[in-house]
């Protein structure tokens, strides 16, 4: 027996933020910003690269301050600046695939603020990890940004 | 302005082949096994596909109708299981518009002598381009070719 598995599953999260589009596209655009946000709530970045532009892959190893464990690699596959990202990303954790994300990020301005959709296609391997703990971790990432703008 | 929008849907296809695991996914892991039922209509005017089968590997193939709109298809492996597992993302461009972004994954299962194999795809459809159902249309489609290829050779 293997163990193998495969669990498929979609997360979709709604902000409102009070800052432009501009500034909300700005939170993934530039490096500096997302520094700021892109890692769940007490955890920490370990490293980090940029490069985003359609195409452009990223490399992100992070997890408890003291056991960066978990590896984010991003393929970006459609920028519409101040509109809309598309991305997609594997995460390991110590090198053990977890799951693979194709994440839909949507902005629209609404009056004097943003309206932001997340939307995460996700499958789940081998039991690693579950739709529950990627909404919470997201979640907070989405927060951190509303409290940053 | 140009009108952005975006549909996402989800559909899971199943399918039993008289043949191993390791058959099915040969048929996935080599790009001329997987050239041979990986494409567009027989009719169509094709490229070659070309095919890095390794995590992080890029595939690519695009083809047509004559005079007509060029599909293009440019995959990334995300995690492969020999024999058990494939994930990919891949992007679909009709000439130089992008109209959708998908995350594939099929499992390659062991039934009785055959394989259960399991796709399920998860897609962004961009700006009103295409459709779900048209997608797993043509999805069954390639997994006719699929079955026709496994049992030529069997």
């Amino acid at each position: 027996m293997t163990g193998r598995s495969a669990q498929h599953g979609t997360i979709r999260l709604e902000r409102r933020y009070k800052a432009s589009p501009k500034r909300v596209f700005a939170a993934w655009a530039e490096p500096e910003a997302r520094a700021k946000w892109d890692v769940p709530g007490r955890w920490a970045i370990a490293e980090q690269s940029f490069d985003f532009r359609e195409s452009g892959r990223e490399l992100k190893r992070f997890g408890p301050q003291t056991d960066p464990r978990f590896v984010a690699e991003t393929l970006y596959l459609d920028i519409v600046p101040q509109r809309r990202i598309v991305f997609s990303y594997s995460t390991t954790s110590n090198g053990t695939p977890i799951s693979v994300s194709l994440t839909t990020i949507e902005m629209a301005a609404d009056g004097r603020e943003t309206r932001l959709l997340l939307t995460e296609q996700i499958v789940f391997l081998d039991g690693h990890d579950n739709a529950g703990n990627r909404e919470e971790g997201l979640s907070s990432m989405l927060d951190k940004i509303g409290a940053m703008l | 302005m140009t009108q952005r929008s975006t549909k996402h849907a989800t559909f899971t296809i199943e399918r039993i082949f008289p043949v191993s695991p390791a058959r099915v996914f040969a048929a996935y892991a080599d790009a001329k096994a997987k050239a041979r039922w990986f494409g567009g209509p027989d009719e169509w005017e094709k490229s070659n596909l070309t095919l890095d089968f390794r995590v992080g590997g890029r595939e690519s193939v695009s083809g047509g109708p004559s005079g007509g709109p060029v599909h293009h298809y440019n995959a990334l492996y995300q995690d492969i299981v020999p024999n058990e597992r494939i994930v990919l993302t891949y992007e679909m461009h009709l000439d130089k518009t992008r109209i959708s972004v998908s995350l594939g994954t099929t499992e390659f299962k062991p039934a009785g002598e055959g394989t259960k194999l399991v796709y399920t795809e998860q897609s962004v459809f961009l700006d009103g381009h295409d459709d779900a159902g048209g997608r797993e249309q043509g999805t069954r489609g390639l997994l006719d070719n699929l079955e026709a290829a496994l049992r030529r050779v069997a």
